[in-house]
This record gives structure tokens, sequence and C-alpha cells, in this order.
């Protein structure tokens, strides 16, 4: 909703005072703007408040001036929907008070809808709409290339080498919980590799971080065996919830690896600085280790002691590798055109940046922020 | 997944209304999820409690097992009837044992640093020489070396704040596509293997 | 000839090869003798720490700070000894502070930090009042509801401290309603809070927020101090240092106390450490060189 927007003429000589509703917040405030239009000897401004029906006003700021010609002043502890009225006494160096001035009444206002992020909501609209333009593109049957990913392209193999050697496989989704979209992409992985090692009657191993993470991976590897057509190979005990502490569970996956002499370790989803404990000890006792996180600090940690290392990105893209569902390897394509499209448009905005100013053209960054970006 | 849909609609919409009833609808979401939570703690602590009695029965690491859920009991039920005030025997055990150990496993991390700095920075091709140069000049530079070496420390800052900060913020920018594009595969109901189907 | 040169070559072999228990006991070695011997460094502070450091000492006196202990045992080493030098910081200028959790391992450590910090200063002659000086509202469940419930309303959000008195009463917290009157939120943590925080206390509420992070956390949180969603941050030990060296500093001056150093002496070690990895890795490329020039010949 639009508040109103007022505009007090300074009763009191170069003095410009605006009240107003702050707009696309939660309501609750108010936003007072004091324009000095020629320098005056006034070095603090207190702010007092009443409301409509209130007798008593109360003091809301005390704002010094410091020799600055504009001044804004965010009042955040008004009521939605009840008029108040400011009044700002002008106090001199010397602690006189020159005037005041008075606004009129303004209310605050909650807003449904915040206009600082329409280019944000437009811009993931069209994303969306891009990937469902992809998804029906490959509906139709057409052809898409993907690049190849190693990492990807091992996962048979480390499952086959897990069979030869007859120890089994263990998949860690990482650290975070199931509102983490890096989790949810672990999931995807671990149903393809649990189809695949029924398939190869081959045991697989999942100690789970978290609570919520451990019931849905449980029923992803039971449907997994059940839909390889080997609900009789599924072990309960063999995906298990460890332990919710960093550390504890890193000891006790290095433990497992240690005692059971795992053949391939899976480390998929978001992991901190246990990373490497995990990756190191696997990588002592001689196990292939595929390793895949959006976790950007990790990597590095990843990339020394795993044979293969899926990065940011291409932990989501596995999921549809993997399946080889044309729908969900299309939204890969979608991706991978926004992001030539984000590139495209940064490289022109640094461009406006550095040319910009010597052909005359001024942005105003601040508004940029506010508009474009939502900030 | 009608649920799955509904909501994913509802969450994505919530973050471009600032209304308060919004807003308090988001915080009742949020202690839903808590109260889930809670369920999902009781059915972890089974499934461990059973996978160390099946381990007992068969007799494989009978005495890692056995710790483990003397550990779970012992600590519970210290919690529950004994309190977990500052001067409780819950506190002493947690500071002086839970504490220590989890500084212990973090500092493994130093020595497999180390060794796999050791393993991994070998100058192969240019790629990797230029890895190595850099991981010298970064190490100096922000350790006390680089107070004494300003010219040090200011390569450091300057790989640190310009080539690594473009890096991460391409991957974190290829990173945000992937959510969006697997957030909207689970809502629209197309990645369902998590579903378990 | 012939055999020196195998007598060199295999020596060249075995220093590439070095296995990692001399490796391992090396190092322990290195980190253990600043720490027994009690080296301490006298770091300069970094640009991101001082910013940190600026904007404490511009506050003026009776403002008040909010520390959030949101991290567990194994980063203690890292953030303890910032939180230490941070809360020294702000008494000897005279500001006020409250500590918070938002995780569970963080309210015995928070609790602990807090009351070394009035025991340094009862030492030193100049005892802090709790209730007054500072106090500990403890560990709130709620993660993101918390930080907005501060913004909102804060006796709502914590209505007792960690002892249960009553916030409304005691003289910290009976005149903060909300963010507004509280001058900075400083995060510890050894995860991902401090961007609940940015987003919720720096993007909705205007909060003033700084962090301290452990150092592998560090690379993560950058982007936010040049977008000013950060006022600064402490990242890792050497930021701990150079706080905890400044602040051991003022208080000698001060008082003529000087309390223990941690991070300071931790420094040494990190540092020897850093060291020997450059050595190893230079070995470890000498061997990998000969090696090569022999296999080409």
């Amino acid at each position: 909703m639009i508040g109103l927007v007022l505009s007090v003429l300074l009763s009191l000589n170069g003095v410009e005072v605006q009240a107003r509703d702050v707009p696309d917040d939660q309501g609750g405030a108010v936003e007072l703007r004091v324009n000095f239009s020629r320098p005056l000897d006034i070095s603090k401004i207190l702010i007092y408040r009443v409301a409509n029906g209130d007798t008593v006003s109360k003091k809301v700021a005390e704002l010094d001036v410091n020799g600055q010609t504009k001044i804004k002043y965010i009042d955040k502890h008004v009521k939605n929907g009840v008029p108040v009225q400011y009044t700002l006494f002008l106090i001199s160096q010397l602690g006189d008070t020159l005037g005041t001035v008075r606004t009129q009444m303004v209310e605050a206002k909650p807003s449904i809808f915040n206009k600082r992020k329409t280019f944000l909501l437009l811009a993931v609209l069209s994303y969306i709409a891009l990937l469902i333009y992809f998804m029906s593109q490959a509906r139709r049957g057409r052809e898409l290339y993907l690049r190849p990913i190693a990492g990807l392209i091992e996962v048979d193999n480390a499952i086959g080498r897990a069979t030869e050697m007859g120890r089994p496989i263990l998949f860690s989704p990482g650290l975070s919980t199931i509102s983490d979209v890096a989790t949810i992409a672990a999931l995807n992985i671990l149903a393809y590799i649990t189809r695949k090692v029924a398939a190869y009657e081959t045991r697989i191993i999942v100690p789970v971080y978290d609570p919520i993470v451990y019931t849905i991976a449980q029923e992803v590897v039971k449907d997994a065996y059940t839909a390889a057509g080997r609900p009789d190979l599924y072990r309960a005990e063999d995906v298990f919830f460890l332990t919710s502490r960093q550390f504890a569970y890193a000891a006790g996956v290095s433990g497992i690896m240690v005692r059971e002499k795992t053949a391939a370790n899976f480390f998929m989803g978001y992991f901190f600085a246990e990373s490497l404990i995990l990756a190191e000890t696997g990588a002592s006792t001689g196990a292939i280790q595929i390793a895949g996180t959006d976790a950007v600090t990790q990597l590095p940690f990843f990339i020394t002691a795993c044979d293969y290392t899926l990065m940011g990105e291409e932990l989501y893209a596995a999921g549809a590798y993997l399946a080889k569902d044309p729908r969900l390897t299309a939204t890969i394509k979608g991706q991978d055109v926004m992001k030539a499209t984000l590139a495209t448009l940064l490289l022109l905005i640094t461009l406006i940046a550095f040319i910009g100013p010597k052909l005359g053209l001024h942005i105003n960054w601040e508004t940029f922020k506010a508009y474009i970006v939502g900030l | 997944m009608i649920l799955v849909f509904v909501m994913g609609i509802i969450g994505f919409s919530l973050y471009f209304i600032p209304h308060p009833a919004a807003r308090q609808f988001e915080n009742t979401l949020s202690q839903w999820s808590i109260a889930i939570g809670s369920f999902a703690i009781f059915l972890a602590i089974t499934s461990l409690i059973r996978r160390y009695i099946n381990n007992i029965k068969r007799g494989k690491d009978v005495f890692y097992s056995i710790v483990a859920l003397v550990a779970l009991f012992g600590m519970a039920g210290l919690g529950l009837f004994a309190g977990i005030d500052e001067k409780s025997l819950f506190q002493k055990i947690f500071i002086n044992v839970n504490v220590p150990l989890d500084a212990t496993m973090f500092s493994l991390l130093a020595f497999y640093v180390t060794s796999a700095a050791y393993r991994a920075f070998r100058a192969r091709n240019v790629e990797a020489t230029l890895l190595l140069v850099t991981a010298v000049v970064v190490i100096l530079g922000i350790s006390t070396i680089g107070d004494t070496q300003v010219w040090l420390r200011k390569t450091a800052e300057w790989i640190m704040n310009v080539p690594n900060l473009a890096q991460k913020r391409g991957i974190l920018i290829g990173v945000g596509l992937g959510v969006i594009a697997t957030s909207v595969k689970i809502i629209l109901g197309i990645e369902r293997n998590w579903m378990g189907g | 000839m012939a055999n020196n040169e195998k007598k060199t070559t295999t020596f060249l072999e075995k220093i590439g090869q070095i296995p990692r228990f001399w490796i391992y006991l090396g190092l322990l070695v290195i980190l253990m003798l600043p720490l027994i011997l009690r080296i301490k460094a006298k770091p300069r502070m970094g640009m991101e720490t001082k910013m940190v450091y600026d904007f404490i000492d511009s506050l003026p006196p009776g403002s008040v700070i909010m520390l959030s202990f949101t991290y567990g045992p194994s980063a203690r080493p890292e953030l303890e000894p910032m939180a230490l030098a941070i809360m020294r910081h702000a008494y000897m200028r005279g500001i006020r502070v409250m500590g918070m959790t938002l995780s569970v391992e963080g309210t015995g450590l928070g609790l602990e930090a807090m009351t070394r910090v009035a025991k340094e200063f009862e030492e030193a002659g100049y005892p802090l009042t709790y209730g007054e000086d500072w106090v500990y509202l403890g560990y709130k469940t709620g993660w993101a509801m918390v930080i907005r419930g501060i913004g909102g309303d804060f006796h709502e959000t914590f209505p007792r401290d960690y002892y249960g008195n009553d916030t409304r009463k005691m003289a910290l917290t009976r005149d903060i309603q909300n963010y507004d009157d509280i001058a900075l939120v400083i995060d510890f943590a050894s995860g991902g809070s401090p961007g609940s925080w940015i987003t919720y206390a720096y993007q909705q509420f205007d909060q003033k927020v700084a962090a301290g992070v452990t150092a592998v956390m560090g690379a993560d949180w950058q982007p936010y101090i040049r977008t000013g969603q950060l006022v600064g941050m402490l990242n890792g030990m050497k930021a701990a240092a150079d706080y905890e060296a400044k602040t051991i500093e003022m208080m000698e001056k001060r008082f003529g106390y000087t309390p223990k150093p941690y991070a300071t002496v931790g420094i040494v070690s990190v540092t020897w450490a850093q060291i020997y990895l450059i050595i190893l890795i230079i070995i470890g490329n000498i061997s990998f060189f000969a090696l090569r020039r022999r296999r080409r010949r």
C-alpha cells in the first residue's frame, strides 16, 4: 500500500521536511527527510512523535546535524494504521531552540508486495520459463548435448570395482539438513547408486548426520532396492543415523571406512571442515573416492584427496546426468543458457561502470542496488 | 506431490511479501519444522540403538557398541535426572570429555592438511606450478611473516580479494542457478528420487 | 660414478616419499615447541580486523553490543580469543556487552568466555557488575526467528537471562527494545550463522553486524565486507592474535595487568607449522624434478 507522501515547506526558512510511510516493508516505519537549503546554525534535531488521539508526545530521536545538509531518519516503532505526527525541534550550537517544524499526519502501512524485488521476481520467472521451454523441447525428442563429467562417468566403474573386490560402498549425504538443496541432490544420486548396487548385489552403507535426512534416506534406499527388484537385499541397519555432531560424525565415518574396508566412497552434499578428515581417511584405505559439494571452501580438500570431484552445480546436474531422463538433462541446458546471459550482463554492467562516466553516463548505483538487486 | 507444489509456491511467494501476516506465517512454518525435527530425532535414535544392539548380538564391534550405548543412555539420564546447569555432572563431562575430543578431531585437520599438501603440491605442469606458487604466497602472506614483509601481505590480500573472490562468485552463481533448477524440478514433481520413487 | 648416482637418486626418491608418521611427528614437535616455551608474537592488525576495532573504538561509552557465541569446542581455540579480546576492548571503552548463542554447544562456551573476562577485570582492580556491565542471555532455539524476534521485541524474545533474571528489570537490558538500542552484533561462528544475521538483522533492521570466523570459513564471508553488509571480520587465529595483542597492550598500560595470552602464542605455532609445510612442499618438488630428470635420461 502506498503511504501518504507529504511535503511540508518549512515554516522556518531554509529547512524542508518530508514525512512518509516507508514503502515495501512490513509496516511500522515512517521515514523523515530533512533538507537544509542553506547553511544554518543547527547542531541537533530533536524529534517528537504524537499518535492521533494522544495528548503527550514522545521523544523518538536526537540527531546530530554535523554540518550535513540532508538528514534521513527512519522511525521503526510506529503502529500500523495509526496516524502520527512529528514535531522537529531545531537546536543551535549554544543549545537554544531555533524553531520547530511540524509534519502533517502520516500513517505506517504494511506492503503486500516488495516492489524493490520486482526485477528479481521477473528474472527468476524468466529463468523458470526457460527451464520449462527446454523441458518441453526435450519431450519432443530434441537431442541436447551435455559435456561429459568425469566424476559421473566413473560412478559405475566405482560400483563395479567394489563388487569385484567384494567390499561395501560408503555413501555420505553431507552434513546439512533436508532444507538444503545440496542434500536433496545427494539423495537423488543415492537413489541411482542404490539401484545399481542392488543389481550387482553389493552392500551400501549410508551413515547420516541429520535425523530428518535419515528418515528420507531410509525410504530412498528401500524403494531403490524395491525398484531394482531386490527388496530382499535391503538391510535396515546399513542406513542409520550416526550423530549430529560434526567431528563425531567424521570420527564415526572414518571408523566405518577403516573397519569395513569400503572399496568406494561417495561424499555428496554439503560438508564443512571435516571434509578433509573423511577424504584423507578414505584415501589411506585405498578406496576410490568420488565427492560432490557446493561448499566452495571444501572443494580444494576434496580435489586433493579424492579421485573425482563434482564442483558446485555439477552436483545438481548429477541427478539428471545419471537418470538420463531428457526432461532432467534439459534443465542443465537451461542453466547453461542462463549462466551465459548473466555473464553477458555482468560484462555489460562492468563496461558501463568503467566507460560510462567518460561518456557522461552516470548510474545511480544505490538505486540499482535497491531495485535491480533488491537489497 | 500436491503438498510439495503448494508449499513450494507459498514458500517462493513469501520472499516477495513483506506483510506481517506473511512473516507470521513464515514463523509458524519454522515452528512446524522444529516440531517435525523433534519427531525425527526419536526415529533416528531408535535406529542408532537398534544398530548397536544388533552389532552386540552379532559379536561385531562389541566394545565400541557398548561404549556408544553407555554414553547415549548415561548422558541422557544424567541430563534428565541430575540437571544440566553450570555445576552439574552433565556439564563437567561435556566440558572435560566432549570438548577435548571435539578439539582433538579438529586438530587432526592440521596433520591431514600437511600430508595432503606434501603429496599434492607438485609442479607437474603450468597450472600446478601456478597453484603451488599462489599457495606459498598466500600461506606466508596471511601469517605473521606477512606483517614483516608488506609486499607479501599485499600480494596475498590481492590474491584473496580479486581472483579468489571472482572464482568464488562464479561458482556461487552456478550453484544458485542449480539450486533454482533443482527446486523447480522438485516443486513441479519432475524430480522424485528424494521421495523414494 | 654409477654407484654415487644411484645413492643420490635413492636419497632424492626417499625425500619425496617421506612416510606420514615422520611428517606428523615433525609437525607435532613444531606445534608444541612455541606452546611449551610460551613464545609470543607481536602481530600487526590486518585491514578487516581493524575495521571491527575502529568501529568498536568509535562507539560512545554506554553503548551496548551483542555477542553471539555460535561455535562448538572444535572452533574454540580460534574464536574464543577473539571474543575475549573484543570484550576487553568494549569494557575499557565503557561499552556494555550482552552475550547469547544460537547453538546448544555455544551455551557453556559463551558463559565461560564472558565469565573469564569479568574475572580478568576483577583481578585488574576494575570489577564489572553483572546486570549492568554484562549480561549473558544463554541459548535460544529458533535461529532466524530469534534474530528477527530481537528486531521486533527484545524482551519478548529474551524475557529472562541465563540465570533466570527478568530482562525488563536489569539495568543493562531494561532499555533495550530492539536493534535500535544495540550498536553492533558480532557473531562468532564456525558455520553459516553470519549469513542469517546478515539476512535478517542487517537486511530487515539495518543492524550493524560483524563476524568472527574460523580461517577456513573466512573466504566465504569476504564478499559481504565489500558490499557493506558486514562492518568487518576477524578471520582465524591471525585476527584473534592481532586483536588480543592490542587489547593486552591496552590493559597493561591502563591497569598494569596482563591477561593470559592465547592467540598470540597459538599464532606462533601456526606460523612455524606453515613454514614447515612450505619446506615439505619444496622438498617434495625437489624430489619430483630429480626423478623426472632421471626418467628423461
